[in-house]
């Protein structure tokens, strides 16, 4: 029996013990908090003044959790004495620690959750509490008054406490109802003679506009209300400005409906929205404050700093909040609008970071306004079309603010003068700020168009260029900012051959060498790919500079700063401008520095080679290689055959030479990846053909002709079988080996057939030697590719049985499944292929069964992946489609292996919602229950009304049964025309929510349902 | 809240931080990052709390975070609020790649808020390396509220590891200036999205807003 004393030491070695004490602590109290004593105990303990501040914390958080979770472990009746008794409890903590007080004021609140409202009298809790501490002294009831009417709202849609779903619903119906008496008698105590009451009043004022999100409160009803005058009172006084910043805020929301003001808000918008903007005036204040202190200038204490940045955090949440909730009405332009515009702009000028960046949502919401209709996905929230005259007309009215915004913004992401020896994390803050800037960027775009963006975001340029020819220096960050916006606008280029464009461009070359300003224009370039590509289409003059950027940016690739971003812009101009490439001769060039970079990256063997990350070598590679596939015929061949080849050669020596002795034994496990070139001797080598194998990969990702890719697949298979042999015990390394025959089944298709019979001989052998969840994959892509052709079932049948037997040998308990996530997910992503492409290859009586016991073990595995893998799939083998595609020994066989299995299926799912899985499965443990039902009728009734059966009456009651029975029977009758899976989805997080109400019932329902070998996994 | 091993330093200010967040949000591999560099693939749900001291060294000398980390997952019990007592910092975890753990963000800040008034808190969105982002950064704003700073990170690949602890021990210590001077002994990232080098860094992202549906490795469970 547990006593005070051991409590109260128990809770010292959890606060203040060491780990070991601390877990024994942990456990006994967690025990404790389930025992029935606990009750007593902690009453006991909240009645005892000496007990000190963490006991009397715990014992009243034990308490609220004891009357969340276990009011049915009470008496019928007791009820009522235990509300006498928090009740006391409260007044007595209500001066002491606030914690204390809260987690009563919670208790009371779960009470009330499971004591419908007849039974706290005429007018119900709240009426109840107002006339049961009208007899305390103003001292101890207003503040307990305050913090109630704060959690009852708050606490009214809490899963917490263990009431069924019904009742929830009745709850939050029920304190909707008490809305206008809990802001009247929050009115009144605005007043009150407490150093907190305001501040504490608006809080709970907050939790009702929350709780009721304006319904039940119509517009007349809060103008009138002195709760909404102190609010926007509040935000003029600093004891009450944060808390009146929450409140208006949620009173902004409960008047605004899909952007604009609710039809009997609009007099409450109109007070309130001036009386947000009048905060304009102390927003400058800090604007300039933090503009002094960004310059240096500083002269306030770090303490005050930290309360302005504060201030000015919540003002311009406050504007955007406005602009936010009212953006379409803000879109109409009409007079209103300008106070809350300039506002934003004004957060847009605000040097944090993180200030300036409040405003960024509202302007994009504003331009996805301007361009109504014009935008592939509508957002939900959207208005209706409208006319292209009130668009344009739109669009002038707010074209001088987005230019200002563009001008305001602009600036910000050019580099510091200190940049360099900012910290680490200063200078990675800044990257971030620059991506939200670019955003922001492309949203004015969408909405002044590519033209006039370019011409704005090349000012800084014209004016730079105007001071160097007057002599000034050059300053490369103004240069080098004006290019980062133009590079983040790329998907709002202007026109091909845009004249101002091609003179930017043009001028590249010229700019001085300075390593970020290289880094910036070469992903400048990369990012109009595109539109260099199709200027060049348009004339000579395009060509040239194609030809003059490309080069510029290999010469860039010496540049350590610049070598990836040139790397990567290459790669871009290949890929956008191939066919130009390929036919202007660039192959020649291209090929040279092919060469030239074998010996770079991973593989890099000395100090003459270029200085490039594996990374950037790839990206190089890939680039080379799409344009080689746009050579014509004939002339492209030869040269995709010359790129593996210098690319295989080196592979090919290093792997004869460790067979012939040189390294160690195959099975040996080999350092993967890793620059080779520091160290030497065979095992060092070894280590290149990982990087060198990659490259292969990347050539059969990037050729386009699928014989191309196939023929070369067929001809360096011996070199990936001797890879794998040499890395055979090297997870990682065989997972990055088996990407080359993946992605060349993937890119050649049916012209793989002539590598079929080497891949179906060596995937099994290799799955059952090594266990490595790779080949699983590399199956999967050849069941898809060739799985529709009956003719190959005999090969492809052979491979895919050998595979999922010894998957499934692997995967038979919930231990083993939770111990391999990944092959389970991959088995299972594989028997999904061959559902989809060759159902009969799984659809055996001798493979189904197998792989349906590994998915009934693994069916309540807590990785997520690996769970939804397994669930996916078994809804795929219900899906009728399936059905359709079986020969009719197929639906048999399915049928056989179904119908013993399904009993325990059921219950497992139902174990599952009952709280065996986290609540994020729900959906998909519904979508299997949907499909079992939709397809066996009557014996999917019958299975789910035995598991149900099954339950004891305490964790759900008959009643609770025949609604979910109900619904399932509903969702049968309706037959599969009728998609009604909402209805069982309903009952299931219905049934999920009262069998996790509290842990009696949860322990109950999943040891019933559960088979007795997973009876370890109740807790 | 000496542990073994660990003698206390008096004049080593240490804080308890509360590690909060759904289930599977990564609040531990976050923390076993910093203590042993390791990254787990495996998902072994928390069972209650562990406590774990981590140490920093900042321009301002030494300053340690006794972390408490909680279990996410209600089936795996724990005490819940009942740890959150002298809590006098915050990290409230979700997973950008599931929504749901978003939307209980309100909940563990409201929670933390009863028991612990007034402390900074950061809200990180883990998982920025995972290609299918369920919630995408304009969407997350329930940081705008006082005290609460807001960070992507990646336990996988080390994103911004740091940042929440910097965060957090500039509010503590009042100093804005506050900043690491060593480097925390991490293990090498599992996936490289930040080699924390400017290269890298606008690479990934240009590549990200180039491809909005990528060729990726997992593209194709579902087809």
């Amino acid at each position: 029996m547990a006593t005070t004393n051991q409590l109260l030491q128990a809770l010292q070695a959890l606060y203040h013990g060491d780990p070991a004490v601390k877990d024994q602590a942990n456990k006994w109290l967690e025990a404790f908090q389930q025992s029935t004593e606990a009750w007593q105990v902690t009453n006991d303990i909240l009645h005892n003044e000496a007990a000190g501040m963490e006991a009397h914390y715990f014992a009243a958080q034990t308490l609220r959790t004891k009357v969340q979770r276990d009011f049915e472990e009470l008496l019928a009746g007791a009820a009522v004495s235990l509300r006498d008794s928090l009740l006391s409890l409260l007044v007595k903590h209500c001066q002491g620690n606030a914690p204390v007080r809260t987690q009563l004021c919670l208790a009371v609140a779960a009470l009330a959750a499971h004591l419908p409202a007849m039974q706290w009298g005429p007018s119900g809790v709240v009426g109840w509490l107002v006339q049961r501490l009208g007899g305390e002294p103003q001292a101890v009831s207003l503040p307990c008054m305050l913090e109630l009417l704060t959690v009852l709202p708050q606490e009214a849609s809490s899963y917490q406490p263990a009431v069924r779903p019904e009742r929830r619903r009745q709850v939050v119906d029920e304190m909707m109802a008490y809305a206008p008496q809990a802001l009247q008698i929050l009115a009144s105590c605005l007043s009150a003679p407490l150093p907190r009451a305001r501040e504490q009043a608006l809080d709970a004022f907050t939790s009702w506009l929350k709780l009721t999100g304006g319904m039940g409160l119509n517009g007349p009803m809060l103008m009138q209300s002195p709760l909404v005058r102190a609010a926007l009172e509040g935000l003029r006084s600093s004891d009450t400005f944060f808390a009146a910043v929450d409140a208006v805020i949620e009173l902004i929301y409960c008047t605004s409906h899909r952007g604009r003001p609710k039809e009997d808000m609009a007099p409450l918008v109109q007070l309130i929205v001036p009386e947000v903007m009048a905060l304009k005036p102390r927003f400058h204040v800090c604007l300039q404050q933090a503009q002094a202190e960004r310059n240096g200038s500083s002269g306030a204490p770090e303490g005050e700093h930290d309360d302005s940045e504060e201030e000015a955090k919540a003002m311009a949440r406050l504007f955007a909040e406005v602009g936010e909730a009212y953006t379409g009405l803000v879109a109409e332009g009409g007079p209103q609008v300008s106070a809350p515009v300039e506002a934003l702009l004004d957060v847009a000028s605000h040097p944090d970071d993180s200030i300036c960046s409040m405003s960024f949502n509202f302007w994009h919401r504003l331009a996805r306004a301007l361009t109504i209709g014009l935008h592939p996905e509508p957002l939900e929230s959207e208005e209706g079309p409208v006319s292209d005259a009130e668009r344009e007309r739109r669009v002038a009215l707010f074209t001088p603010t987005l230019e200002r915004l563009v001008a305001l913004i602009r600036g910000r992401v050019r580099f510091h003068e200190g940049f360099d020896s900012w910290h680490r994390d200063e200078r990675q803050d800044f990257k971030r700020a620059r991506v939200a800037v670019g955003d922001t960027l492309i949203d004015c775009a969408s909405v002044l168009g590519g033209g006039r963006m370019l011409q704005l975001l090349v000012e800084p340029l014209l004016e730079l260029s105007k001071q160097v020819t007057g002599g000034g220096a050059f300053d490369w960050r103004t240069a080098e900012a004006a290019l980062y916006c133009v590079r983040a606008v790329h998907r709002c280029a202007p026109l091909p051959g845009d004249a101002l464009m091609t003179s930017l461009f043009a001028s590249l070359p010229m700019l001085p060498a300075v390593p970020q300003l290289q880094y910036t224009v070469a992903l400048t370039i990369g990012a109009y790919s595109d539109w260099l590509a199709d200027t060049a289409r348009r004339g000579e003059e395009g060509r040239v500079l194609l030809s003059q950027l490309l080069s510029m940016l290999i010469s860039y690739l010496t540049e350590a700063e610049a070598s990836s971003a040139s790397a990567l812009s290459i790669r871009r101009l290949c890929d956008g401008c191939a066919a130009l490439l390929a036919a202007s001769g660039s192959m020649d060039s291209l090929m040279q520095l092919y060469r030239q970079i074998q010996g770079s990256g991973d593989v890099a063997q000395n100090s003459y080679d270029l200085d490039l990350d594996e990374d950037d070598v790839q990206q190089l590679i890939e680039g080379i290689a799409l344009v080689a596939s746009a050579l014509p015929d004939g002339q492209r061949q030869p040269c995709v055959q010359q790129m593996l080849d210098i690319v295989v050669q080196p592979m090919q020596g290093i792997l004869q030479a460790a067979a012939s002795g040189g390294g160690s034994a195959p099975g040996t496990p080999t350092a993967g990846g890793g620059g080779g070139g520091a160290r030497s001797g065979p095992d060092a080598q070894l280590s290149l053909v990982l990087p060198l194998m990659e490259r292969v990969t990347t050539i059969f990702r990037a050729v386009k002709d699928p014989a191309d890719v196939a023929e070369a697949l067929v001809r360096l298979w011996p070199w990936i079988e001797a890879a794998l042999d040499r890395f055979s015990s090297d997870p990682q390394a065989v997972e990055r080996i088996c990407r080359a025959p993946r992605y060349a089944v993937r890119g050649a298709g049916k012209a793989a057939a002539g590598a079929v019979p080497l891949l179906v001989a060596s995937l099994p052998q290799r799955f059952e030697a090594t266990r490595q969840p790779c080949f699983l994959y590399v199956a999967s892509e050849l069941i898809k590719t060739f799985g529709d052709e009956p003719a190959r079932d005999l090969e492809l049948g052979g491979m895919f049985s050998r595979m999922l037997a010894c998957a499934c040998s692997m995967l038979r308990s919930l231990r083993d499944i939770t111990e391999r996530p990944d092959v389970t997910d991959d088995t299972f992503l594989l028997a999904g292929r061959a559902l989809s492409y060759a159902p009969r290859l799984l659809i055996t009586p001798q493979l189904l069964p197998v792989l349906l016991d590994s998915a009934l073990a693994g069916l309540l595995v807590q990785h997520r992946e690996a769970c939804c893998s397994i669930l996916s799939f078994i809804v795929r083998l219900l899906d009728p489609a399936t059905h359709r595609n079986c020969a009719p020994e197929g639906v048999g066989a399915l049928q056989a292996a179904l119908a013993p299995r399904a009993p325990l299926l059921v219950r497992l799912l139902l174990a599952g919602a009952a709280g065996a899985l986290p609540t994020s499965r729900l959906v998909e443990l519904t979508d299997v229950l949907y499909a079992l039902l939709k397809v066996t009728n009557q014996n999917g009734l019958q299975w789910l009304g035995e598991a149900l059966a099954a339950i004891p009456d305490d964790a759900a009651s008959s009643a609770d049964k025949q609604r979910f029975m109900g619904a399932a029977q509903r969702v049968v009758a309706d037959g599969l025309a009728v998609n009604d899976e909402r209805l069982l989805q309903q009952a299931v997080d219905e049934y999920s929510e009262l069998s996790r109400r509290n842990r009696r019932a949860l322990v109950a329902a999943q040891r019933a349902l559960l088979p007795a070998e997973l009876h370890y996994i109740v807790r | 809240m000496a542990l073994p091993g660990q003698a206390q330093d008096p004049n080593v200010p240490s804080f308890k931080l509360v590690l909060v967040g759904d289930g599977g949000t990564g609040k531990t591999t976050f923390v076993k990052r910093h203590l042993t560099g390791e990254f787990e693939k495996k998902y072994e749900p928390t069972i209650g709390v562990e406590v774990h001291p981590l140490d920093f060294t900042t321009n301002r000398g030494k300053i340690r975070f006794y972390c408490w980390d909680t279990a996410g997952q209600e089936k795996f019990g724990g005490l819940r609020d009942g740890y959150y007592i002298h809590g006098q910092c915050a990290i409230i975890m979700f997973d950008v790649t599931s929504r749901l753990t978003y939307k209980n963000v309100p909940t563990w800040h409201r929670d933390l808020c009863r028991v612990c008034e007034n402390i900074p808190i950061v809200l990180c969105g883990n998982k920025v390396d995972v290609k299918n982002r369920q919630v995408k950064p304009k969407q997350v704003t329930f940081h705008r509220k006082k005290n609460l700073q807001y960070h992507e990170i990646s336990a996988k690949s080390n994103y911004n590891y740091e940042k929440p602890f910097l965060y957090l021990a500039r509010k503590l210590v009042g100093d804005p200036n506050l900043h690491f001077v060593e480097q925390v002994a991490l293990a090498p990232p599992e996936v490289q999205i930040d080699l924390q080098q400017q290269q890298e860094y606008e690479k990934q992202l240009q590549e990200a807003a180039n491809m909005p549906l990528p060729d990726g490795d997992d593209d194709d469970i579902a087809e």
